[in-house]
């Protein structure tokens, strides 16, 4: 069975003006700068397998959705790479240190790129959709599943912290825990 | 008055309504923990929203040729990824093709008159990305996967008058060469330094760009800004 030209014509008509904000989102999930592109790509093919069977209302949103969850494969997919390669005893988590040290070797890209990528993921993906892809709070719910006020609290917590990042003073209002945010 | 700077902060920079912002305002000039709250909150934002920036150019391009080439696959096979990837290279080829035909010639600084205009013409064309025709070429792409170099546009036309086939690759690292094949022998430059031997190859750098044309017939051009990956391309399909 084949799709339809119209039917990714129409596909690509309602999805195209949002790859800047796709490829936003793809930046900020991305494992390795190399693999933004791939990532969105891997998005539309995504999103395109699914148009047939639903249209939806927010295709922004749906798209942003589909990308944070073809992020998430992507990251468990090196995840398992890496874990397959090690000879060794397995490695630890990943902690706040490892994330810095991974942003620094992001050598070229702005101080803020750089700081956004020392906050901790929920709060990344929070400021990067609100403030950088333009979508409310409402629809960041919507996107990460999260109650609207955690996602207000992350997004206020992310912004203190790169702000005192960029200013170079230490930051306890990234790493606070968790249990702050399920209080909201 | 007890209350929560964080979270007053937090809702003042996004859902407050005009009444409660008005009076969290008149709060704010007194109170210098929510004032240092929204200080830094709104300077967060600002650095967030100015680090917005548009796509690269050719993603656009490259997402239609990925979805096109999606649509002519069987839709019980979504994620078969070799003919998705040859029908995205095709597809890449005629869109580069066709952006080629939608715009002038010359964008950048003008190629030095010394040139030949058909290598100036080939050192424009390299540098403003653009294919000299929109006809899908009758031969293949040369391999050069052993400089981890693939071929991401192709197509046949006319550079200032003269026919030739053009292909362009890139590495993984973003370095882009091209390669134009031509029924005629291109022009030697007066710049141009032989690369030794009868008929040799020779080569000459124009705009930051190394441009090599073969040795023998004289009918293949070899540009790129990486002037090693030039040489390299040039020892590997036997042009030096």
């Amino acid at each position: 069975m084949r799709r339809g030209t119209g039917d990714h014509e129409e596909f690509l008509r309602a999805t195209l003006r949002h790859a800047d904000l796709l490829h936003a989102l793809a930046a900020r999930l991305a494992v390795r700068p190399a693999d933004v592109s791939d990532l969105v790509q891997e998005t539309y093919l995504r999103a395109f397998a699914a148009w047939h069977s639903r249209r939806p209302d927010d295709v922004g949103a749906w798209l942003a959705t589909i990308c944070l969850n073809v992020g998430r494969d992507e990251r468990r997919r090196h995840s398992r790479r890496d874990t397959a390669l090690h000879d060794g005893p397995l490695p630890d988590i990943p902690d706040r240190a490892d994330t810095a040290e991974a942003a620094l070797e992001r050598l070229g890209n702005s101080w803020v790129e750089t700081a956004l990528w020392t906050l901790p993921e929920t709060q990344r993906i929070a400021i990067t959709l609100m403030d950088v892809c333009g979508f409310t709070a409402a629809q960041v719910a919507a996107i990460t599943g999260a109650p609207r006020g955690t996602v207000l609290a992350r997004v206020h917590r992310g912004r203190k912290a790169l702000a005192l990042t960029i200013r170079g003073e230490p930051s306890r209002a990234a790493t606070r825990g968790a249990g702050d945010e399920a209080r909201r | 008055m007890k209350h929560d700077a964080e979270q007053l902060a937090a809702a003042y920079l996004t859902t407050m309504r005009r009444r409660g912002r008005r009076r969290y305002e008149a709060h704010l000039l007194a109170c210098e923990p929510c004032w240092r709250e929204v200080c830094l909150a709104r300077r967060g934002r600002q650095l967030a929203e100015a680090s917005r920036e548009a796509a690269p150019p050719g993603l656009r391009d490259e997402i239609r040729a990925a979805v096109t080439a999606a649509a002519t696959v069987p839709a019980d096979r979504p994620h078969a990824r070799a003919p998705i990837a040859l029908a995205v290279a095709m597809t890449l080829a005629m869109v580069a093709g066709a952006t080629m035909a939608a715009l002038p010639w010359h964008h950048g600084p003008p190629v030095p008159a010394t040139a030949p205009t058909v290598l100036a013409a080939a050192v424009a064309s390299y540098r403003d990305n653009q294919l000299p025709g929109t006809a899908v070429p009758g031969e293949l792409a040369p391999d050069l996967t052993r400089l981890s170099l693939h071929p991401v546009a192709a197509a046949t036309g006319q550079l200032d008058g003269m026919p030739v086939t053009t292909f362009t690759y890139v590495n993984a690292a973003g370095a882009r060469l091209a390669i134009y094949r031509s029924t005629r022998p291109f022009p030697e430059a007066a710049e141009a330094h032989a690369l030794g031997g009868e008929d040799s190859a020779w080569t000459m750098r124009s705009s930051g760009i190394t441009v090599i044309c073969a040795r023998g017939t004289h009918t293949m051009l070899l540009l790129g800004s990486d002037a090693a990956l030039v040489k390299q391309a040039g020892a590997v399909l036997h042009a030096t």
